[in-house]
């Protein structure tokens, strides 16, 4: 953290867009919504929102469908008036009565067309476009190639308006590719702890050494254990490595998390101790806040 | 994995959450998702250069949906699940969207006003000055490829570690670190030569 080019005042800045906050007016909207759905008990409502155009747009009923189903509701009415005639047996009257009342019932709304319909919605509750089982691995588009910083920076001054870059980069969500790194990113993928991978020697890549990835990888092990609620095994993970992350890059990040283990483990106090510890060591950091967090209600000594 | 309510609970602030906050018990339905995760959705939007008007749409369009699929998100991966609808919700919003060359430039004091997270009912000046510096960050954001531009807002914005911005962008940690550093190398070059119109430099005050 130490060597982030980040200054102040792109801190600063970084800063007024924290403080950023969801209209009242949305918030109100959105609760008054949710107030609504929890009194009237529907809230699958919420399901078939979004899914309505979509299933306008993009799930037309297949042709021969649309032609058999006045075929099959004519069957329906034959079967319904021929099962009610020998059921109750020939009278005068029922004849006319079936005919006039039952079969224009079946024939405007015919039984197995319902079914169709609604079992569609399981698979469709979210139109294609937000489904999030596809969001994340295409919402990756692909790395740009590591560039110089000047050669970046002349680029943009080149291309007229600036918004060109972004929308071809956002282009690329659509691409099922989850991510073409370039070289730096593809050579950081996946480390492993337990073999510690030795990237290839990069002109590109001068601070993708061996020990950065291992820390990456550490990192990435303590938060799988906090994700998974196994804050012991995080806080083990950071003992066994605290000399190797307290020298690394990402030391901060390693204290935040032990941190975290720490008050979820049922140490708030010591939690809170490091947390204070935190603000003083890295005033600047990013993570500042949510250190911060944990003084608030762990006063010195509380158990 | 051990249940999130089991945890103890730790203090709260209007800062930035974390990805997905160790101590809190599942999101169990739309007003839930509201206190919680309402703010993230709305920054993310906004700083990836969607208009106040369009971020309030697809906001509650990704809050929506992510309601209704509450009962199949994995417990702790909330967060990860709005991000990506936000991001795809997000892309559909801008291709409808024609964005000015200067993103968040529409950024009204009005806006600002209804954000004084920092306590307090801000100055006008204040308010002037914090609209300014949001539609500046908006700017530079914008200019800065949109995988950078991410990652940047959820490590100098959202407060994210390395591991959380790579969870959420789906992406080994060793890209998320470089990408970031990447991202922290061109914001500078591009802030360096925007210097004087921040207003939150020193001595712009």
């Amino acid at each position: 953290m130490s060597r982030d080019p980040i200054d102040d005042a792109a801190r600063a800045l970084f800063a007024a867009g924290a403080r950023d906050q969801a209209p009242a007016r949305l918030r109100a909207a959105l609760l008054a919504r949710s107030a609504s759905e929890l009194r009237s008990g529907v809230a699958e409502r919420v399901l078939r929102l979004p899914e309505m155009p979509s299933r306008q747009a993009s799930a037309p009923r297949p042709r021969f469908a649309r032609q058999l189903w006045p075929v099959l509701s004519a069957a329906a009415v034959l079967v319904a008036a021929v099962t009610t005639w020998s059921v109750r047996g020939p009278s005068p009257g029922d004849g006319v009565l079936i005919s006039a009342e039952r079969a224009p019932a079946a024939g405007a709304r015919p039984a197995p067309e319902r079914p169709p319909a609604e079992a569609v919605l399981p698979d469709r509750v979210l139109p294609e476009a937000v489904l999030p089982e596809a969001v994340l691995p295409e919402a990756l588009p692909p790395a740009v190639p590591e560039r110089a910083a000047g050669e970046r920076s002349e680029s943009r001054e080149l291309s007229a308006p600036p918004a060109a870059p972004r929308q071809r980069s956002r282009a690329h969500p659509a691409n099922p590719a989850p991510s073409h790194g370039g070289p730096v990113e593809r050579e950081q993928a996946a480390p492993e702890l337990a073999a510690p991978t030795r990237p290839p020697p990069s002109a590109a890549a001068p601070r993708a050494a061996p020990d950065i990835t291992r820390q990456l990888a550490l990192l990435q092990q303590v938060q799988r254990a906090l994700r998974a609620g196994e804050n012991q095994r995080a806080l083990e993970l950071l003992d066994q490595h605290a000399a190797e992350l307290d020298q690394s890059d990402f030391d901060a990040e390693a204290r935040l998390m032990r941190i975290e283990a720490l008050a979820g483990a049922g140490q708030p106090a010591e939690a809170g101790r490091r947390a204070r510890e935190f603000l003083i060591r890295f005033p600047h950091s990013p993570l500042v806040d949510r250190a911060r967090r944990f003084t608030e209600g762990a006063a010195p000594g509380a158990p | 994995m051990t249940p999130a309510a089991s945890r103890p609970s730790s203090p709260r602030s209007s800062s930035p959450e974390p990805v997905s906050p160790p101590d809190d018990p599942p999101e169990r339905n739309l007003e839930d998702l509201v206190h919680r995760h309402l703010d993230f959705v709305w920054r993310l939007l906004r700083r990836l250069g969607l208009s106040e008007a369009d971020a309030e749409d697809a906001a509650q369009q990704v809050l929506l949906v992510v309601a209704g699929k509450l009962g199949e998100i994995e417990p702790g991966k909330t967060r990860t699940f709005l991000y990506g609808i936000a991001l795809r919700v997000a892309s559909n919003a801008r291709r409808g969207q024609r964005r000015s060359a200067r993103a968040g430039q529409e950024q009204s004091a009005l806006a600002a006003v209804q954000r004084p997270a920092g306590g307090g009912v801000p100055w006008p000046d204040e308010i002037a000055e914090l609209g300014r510096a949001q539609a500046l960050l908006d700017e530079l954001l914008s200019e800065l490829p949109e995988e950078l531009a991410r990652v940047l807002v959820l490590a100098e914005i959202e407060q994210c570690t390395v591991p959380e911005i790579a969870e959420l962008e789906g992406m080994p940690v060793g890209t998320a670190a470089s990408r970031l550093r990447r991202a922290r190398v061109a914001f500078r070059e591009l802030l360096l030569r925007e210097e004087h119109r921040n207003p939150l430099r020193e001595g712009a005050r």
